[in-house]
């Protein structure tokens, strides 16, 4: 039971201080934001290298092998292409 | 040392998060957030001894080529439906490894791990498929137009119920439990399309904020069923993301989230039965008195169309015999053209098989939210300008209503005999296939113009095209460039419309082409313009603007009233005034771009239609705006040579 309790605490506390820092940021940059927060949410790839830390069988293994590849597919394409949106925000050069 | 490495990638990830505040170091906020996790990575490798490692290096590999070379390939036009499927791998991995951490768990995993596993597993799954359809939608690969399946919204409560009894079926049976387990997946999976599917166009930023939320919940659901903090901290500051972004969605549309993910069209009214007989009853009383089929009907009808602000149009039968659907279709969209509200009225049994209409006019280009079914139809009749009929007899046919005992007496009918006019583009006066006469013909609300419907659609199309163009002869093009040649200051909204055409290069040129006159030059960029949060501001910056000339809708608002030239690039509603100025519309309330207040307003959009929410443009008749209808980037491209040649 305490175990959920802290769980819950930590999801609650994250939730709260994301949510202060994000509302501050500009529309301007609300799909840049968007796509570095899809990368984010590949954070299940941790999850996935995690079940390989035992013996697994055959059916799991491909389990989790899909798990991970499409993980590292949305935690690298979504760096990647967020970083190729930001590149494109240029200030204006002082002429 | 666990701890200590925890604490970094927390703090690296908030870092990040904190730096993408500023538009300058929101770079190194990607860069510190990417490295959070790469750091979070190696502590896993490190704590956790993996047993298999050949395997993971290859789908790592895999996985991480695939999404870097998608990643640099994908045009900026489809990032909504890049998102879409970034996001969509997302979920899919949430599920993934709640499914095996519970098939692994077994009997040994706590109740608390399991239900959030079962929890992560469904969120994942349907966060899997409800954005593959929306990224389908979004890349064109199925239609943008809501999809409403017959009892969609009881197939949704269906499917929940299911999803529901599933979910709870492995804590009482657990040794079915994997069975269990993948049924919820299945109904999770039919629940994401179901949902995605009904909501389109500009509704589509709220769908891909929402789905963007539900990975990061799924993410963090999965951390609980693992016991692994991190994933708890990295899902639920997603979710915090997702959250603001649909909020601040839903608020720039001035709806709630119930009801962009709920309603869909308008509701129809039931049907008003004896109101039907008593307008009937008025109307026979006075008929008879007109003679169908004179040498005048076609000139009475020509103005009858001009005059008519709204026009429904019923095909039938002999419509598909006449082969009249393309003529049909082409007329349609002149009348839409001129302004006038254009709507299809498919009756159920109208032609030869289920939905025959609804195919012929898809075939020939009608787009299918103008059908409409008929119970929805029919509370507008008495409101309708015109009904047009063409080609259709019983289904028009009051006597199945008024008499008693004929061959299609309680028959529902679509009643066009409530319409103010109607025009009857039919072969002849013959009864349809029931034998029944149709009294509308004899209506005196009714124009008559026998013989093939293809020919005479073909004479109207030619007839009508004179009317209302002709009243006003301005030489826009002239306009628009001598005002830009005179302006000090000008201000560009852009709009969805903007990135269809991808004429944002050419926006650009222009406005440098401007900034070299000593015009100064901002953009407008409205919460809501495009299919996702920001995508204007992608879309511009890709096309080398720089950010500080971006203004926010509160900024820029004040500044309309010295502005000399609004340049609207291929938006509608985020400037239609009708939002601050006329209550009960859909857009009431929302806040807009105030173009108006522009000495003058240059509009490049493909046509005068209303926008995403139905509600047409005032704007638009403004005398102080000036209207340039074609492919956005070709306006703007006659506007830079017209510019050019005055040196």
């Amino acid at each position: 039971m305490s175990n959920l309790i802290l769980m819950a605490g930590v999801f609650v506390a994250s939730f709260v201080i994301g949510y202060l820092l994000i509302s501050k940021i500009p529309p301007l940059l609300h799909t840049p934001l968007m796509s570095m927060t899809n990368a984010i949410s590949a954070v299940t790839i941790l999850g996935g290298l995690m079940l390989f830390s035992q013996p697994t069988g055959f059916v799991e293994k491909i389990l989790a092998g899909a798990a991970v590849a499409a993980a590292a597919f949305n935690v690298v394409g979504g760096f990647a292409i967020t970083d190729r949106m930001l590149r494109m925000f240029k200030a204006k050069e002082q002429k | 040392m666990t701890l200590l490495i925890e604490f970094t990638v927390i703090f690296l990830l908030m870092a990040g998060v904190w730096l993408f505040r500023d538009p300058r170091k929101a770079k190194a906020g990607n860069m510190s957030a990417a490295s959070a996790l790469l750091f979070a990575m190696i502590s896993i490798l490190y704590v956790h001894r993996i047993v298999d490692i050949a395997t993971v290096v290859i789908v790592l590999a895999i996985g991480a080529t695939i999404g870097y070379a998608v990643a640099k390939a994908v045009d900026m036009t489809n990032i909504p439906a890049m998102v879409a499927l970034q996001n969509g791998a997302g979920g899919a991995a949430a599920c993934l490894v709640s499914l095996v951490e519970l098939m692994r768990g077994g009997h040994t995993i706590d109740p608390v791990g399991m239900a959030a596993g079962v929890i992560g597993l469904s969120v994942g799954s349907l966060t899997f498929s409800g954005s593959m359809a929306a990224g389908a939608k979004l890349a064109g690969k199925i239609r943008q137009t809501p999809q409403i399946l017959p009892a969609h919204s009881g197939l949704i409560r269906l499917n929940s119920a299911l999803i529901l009894i599933v979910g709870a079926a492995p804590f009482i049976f657990p040794a079915g439990s994997v069975f269990f387990y993948l049924a919820l997946i299945l109904l999770s999976a039919v629940f994401g399309v179901l949902f995605s599917i009904r909501i389109g166009g500009a509704d589509m930023p709220v769908l891909i904020s929402f789905l963007n939320a539900m990975t990061g919940l799924g993410a963090a659901l999965c951390g609980m069923a693992i016991g692994n903090r991190m994933l708890i901290i990295f899902g639920a500051v997603v979710a915090a993301s997702g959250s603001i972004l649909t909020y601040l969605m839903c608020k720039a549309m001035n709806r709630s989230m119930a009801g962009v993910f709920t309603t869909y069209h308008k509701q129809s009214k039931p049907f008003g039965a004896a109101e039907t007989e008593k307008a009937f009853a008025g109307q026979s009383d006075a008929g008879e008195a007109d003679s169908p089929g004179s040498e005048n009907a076609f000139e009475k009808a020509v103005d009858i169309i001009d005059d008519a602000r709204n026009v429904v149009i019923i095909p039938g039968y002999g419509m598909a015999l006449a082969k009249a659907q393309k003529e049909v279709s082409e007329l349609g969209k002149k009348l839409v053209l001129l302004g006038k509200d254009v709507q299809y009225a498919v009756h159920p049994v109208a032609g030869r098989m289920p939905g025959h209409m609804n195919v012929l006019l898809a075939e020939a280009g009608v787009d299918y939210d103008m059908l409409v079914e008929m119970e929805a139809v029919n509370p507008d009749f008495p409101d309708t300008d015109l009904a047009l009929i063409v080609g259709a007899c019983d289904v028009v046919n009051p006597s199945a209503i008024e008499t008693e005992g004929t061959p299609i007496s309680g028959m529902p009918i679509l009643t066009a005999h409530q319409a103010k006019h109607v025009i009857c583009c039919n072969f002849d006066t013959r009864p349809g296939y029931s034998g029944v006469e149709n009294p509308l013909y004899a209506n005196e609300n009714t124009t008559m113009l026998p013989g093939d419907a293809g020919e005479t659609i073909r004479q109207l199309l030619k007839a009508v095209s004179g009317g209302e163009s002709g009243t006003a002869v301005r030489d826009f093009n002239a306009e628009a460039s001598e005002s830009l040649a005179c302006a000090k200051n000008v201000v560009i909204i852009p709009g969805y419309g903007m990135a269809l055409s991808k004429a944002q290069f050419k926006v650009v040129e222009l406005a440098s082409i401007l900034s070299d006159r000593g015009v100064s030059v901002k953009y407008a960029i409205h919460p809501v313009a495009g299919r996702m949060p920001g995508h204007m501001n992608v879309i511009l910056a890709e096309a080398d603007v720089k950010y500080d000339d971006l203004l926010e809708m509160d900024d820029v608002n004040p500044l309309f009233k010295d502005t000399d030239v609004a340049l609207v690039v291929g938006a509608c509603d985020v400037v239609n005034p009708s939002a601050i100025e006329t209550e009960g519309t859909p857009i009431s309330g929302m806040p807009i771009l105030a173009a108006y207040d522009a000495k003058t307003i240059i509009i490049c959009n493909l046509d005068e239609k209303p926008g995403y929410s139905g509600v047409s443009n005032p704007l638009y008749e403004n005398p102080k705006t000036v209207m340039l209808l074609d492919d956005a980037r070709a306006s703007v491209s006659a506007l830079i040579s017209s510019l050019k040649e005055r040196g």
